[in-house]
């Protein structure tokens, strides 16, 4: 492979959750998932994609973190009819990335870059045809018009990297968040039947910033001098 | 031209003098003051605080206005799980898309219950064992919007000191930290989901009694690569689309809402309203305004770029509403209007155009 599809993302907001927290306040991932980066895919494609049909790679960067408080509207049964809670309505709180850091003009610099081996999906992300979200509906993401380009890249066996999940292996020499994680889900084919994870495994995350040195394989250096995993399913 | 598939915009509101979105009460020692939600930025390398109003709380605003505006019966929130003790442990709105407009605008979720083999949530262990289990239903928003965030340059916080006397000379402090802010926000309907539900295999957005209730009104096709999904579309689809889509607008148009309106009495329809119909989903209207000024101003270079950008993928003109005397660069946004490609006129009167031009059903609407 010597070229990539490279989209760029920026927004205000993002909120890449922390899977299987179910009670009490929610929290965030230093970077986004795979499953959920591709579901991102799907959204600007129009369709579900799955995992076998195009291989990426990212970086993810945020400013802060903050949190936001959501109402939970409680009702009761008195054995009869429903009425609002005598206790009241209670609140959530619910984790959130600001992705919004702006340079002296005010426009905004990106958040997400993602290097796809799709050349072909180049329109797609130009002209999506759902509304790009990194988490929740109201995390709306802008596509970069200008940043969606077919950039030439170079295998390299080692480089410094950030802002993204690598596939852990004891021995790794990475500081990172640690997470148990689905590559991505199968959708199965009966109505309502649900997903299927599909290779569950560790993934460690490295937060934004200087860059770690890493050595695995299916590393890539774009012209520019940007550095990338490309995740490969396996 | 472009197919209408989605409409897309932005709107700023006046929040000078407001406290729109509360966060409860300060941290640590500061439990007297009562705070609104407040994020912090990076601008040009330093921290700011950042005012704001969150999604779900503006998207409310908008569900009452725009019931209110349109007569249209609310998808009241109803108790659909109870637990072991007979409280409820779940609600969903009326989850039913085809007689209630607010639930194919806004979406909606009822997570399935007593499935313990699967992947059962924690609150799902008190549920009545009794209970028969009901099927996932979950249609995620055709109109998605992003927080009311306060401008740059354009949003400071002040304190507010208060005393309540509780008996006579013994007066007890309380603060309220409040804002003078211009909140921008920006949103894409999707237009061509509305009267469209797909029903998947992690996502089903009709659920099966909804289908045999209103089976006489809807037509289905086979969706996915083996064809085993389905996708529902109303008959009459087109004409409701257009109906309920130039009701949000209304809505939009005429928002009211916010917290503290005894103490602060903010007004929070749009002082200026963005509105576009695109082919494609991509939110373009963002980030548009800028406070340098006395007042907010329109980044005209940055619009004009999106225009040119998306030229053939606009389906209509871009209308631009704003109220007269508010922004700092209203002539230069005035000028921008060419009848063509960009309209400009009152918030109100831009929902107006928009819905005449696009969204009418019959000619004499």
């Amino acid at each position: 492979m010597n070229e990539v599809l490279e989209v760029q993302f920026d927004g205000w907001t993002a909120t890449p959750r922390l899977p299987f927290v179910l009670s009490g306040n929610a929290l965030c991932m230093t970077v986004p998932s795979y499953s959920s980066l591709l579901g991102l895919i799907g959204c600007c494609l129009g369709r579900i994609v799955t995992h076998d049909e195009v291989q990426f790679g990212f970086h993810y960067q945020y400013v802060t973190e903050a949190n936001d408080l959501e109402t939970r509207q409680r009702l009761e049964f008195d054995g009869r009819s429903v009425k609002p809670h005598a206790k009241g309505t209670d609140a959530y709180k619910r984790e959130f990335h600001v992705i919004a850091a702006t340079d002296s003009a005010g426009d905004l610099q990106p958040c997400l870059t993602l290097w796809l081996n799709r050349t072909d999906w180049i329109d797609y992300f130009r002209y999506p045809i759902g509304t790009p979200a990194l988490g929740r509906s109201q995390d709306l993401l802008r596509i970069r018009f200008e940043s969606v380009r077919i950039v030439a890249v170079e295998p390299i066996t080692q480089a410094k990297i950030s802002g993204c999940a690598l596939p852990f292996s004891s021995g790794m020499q990475v500081a990172g968040q640690l997470v148990q994680l689905a590559d991505a889900y199968e959708e199965h084919t009966r109505v309502g039947a649900g997903r299927k994870p599909i290779n569950p495994r560790v993934f460690i995350n490295l937060a934004a910033g200087a860059g770690q040195e890493v050595s695995i394989g299916n590393l890539f250096r774009t012209g520019e001098g940007k550095s990338f995993y490309l995740h490969n399913w396996q | 031209m472009a197919t209408l598939n989605n409409i897309t915009g932005a709107l700023v509101i006046d929040g000078t003098a407001a406290f729109l979105n509360g966060a409860g009460l300060g941290a640590g020692e500061d439990r007297n003051k009562v705070v609104p939600k407040v994020f912090e930025e990076m601008v040009n390398g330093r921290r700011e605080k950042v005012p704001y109003v969150s999604a779900q709380a503006w998207r409310r605003w908008l569900r009452n206005t725009s019931n209110e505006e349109n007569n249209w019966t609310p998808s009241e929130l109803q108790a659909i799980g109870v637990s072991k003790k007979g409280t409820t442990n779940k609600i969903s709105t009326q989850l039913d898309p085809i007689a209630f407009p607010e639930d194919d605008l806004f979406g909606y979720m009822r997570s399935g219950g007593n499935d313990k083999s699967g992947a059962s949530d924690e609150e799902d262990e008190d549920e009545a064992p009794t209970k028969t289990k009901a099927e996932s239903v979950q249609r995620t928003s055709p109109f998605k919007c992003s927080v009311l965030k306060g401008i740059r340059g354009k949003r400071t916080l002040n304190v507010d000191e208060g005393f309540v006397h509780l008996k006579e000379n013994t007066p007890l402090p309380y603060s309220t930290q409040f804002y003078a802010a211009h909140l921008e926000g920006f949103f894409n309907l999707e237009y061509y989901r509305l009267g469209q539900f797909d029903n998947l295999g992690s996502k089903q957005e009709l659920a099966s009694e909804t289908v045999k209730q209103y089976a006489d009104l809807l037509t289905n096709k086979p969706l996915g690569a083996k064809g085993t999904f389905k996708r529902f579309t109303l008959q009459n689809a087109e004409q409701s689309r257009k109906e309920r889509a130039a009701g949000l607008l209304r809505g939009l148009a005429f928002l009211r809402g916010g917290a503290k309106q005894a103490a602060f009495g903010a007004d929070v329809s749009p002082k200026v309203l963005i509105l576009a119909g695109l082919e494609c989903a991509n939110p373009v209207f963002n980030n548009l305004f800028e406070g340098s000024g006395e007042m907010p101003s329109l980044k005209i270079k940055a619009l004009k770029q999106i225009i040119e950008d998306y030229r053939n993928k606009l389906a209509t003109p871009v209308y631009i509403g704003i109220r007269e005397g508010y922004l700092q660069n209203e002539d230069d946004v005035k000028a921008l209007a060419d009848g063509t490609s960009v309209v400009v006129g009152s918030p109100i009167s831009v929902a107006q155009d928009f819905i005449k031009a696009n969204l009418t059903t019959t000619p004499n609407e």
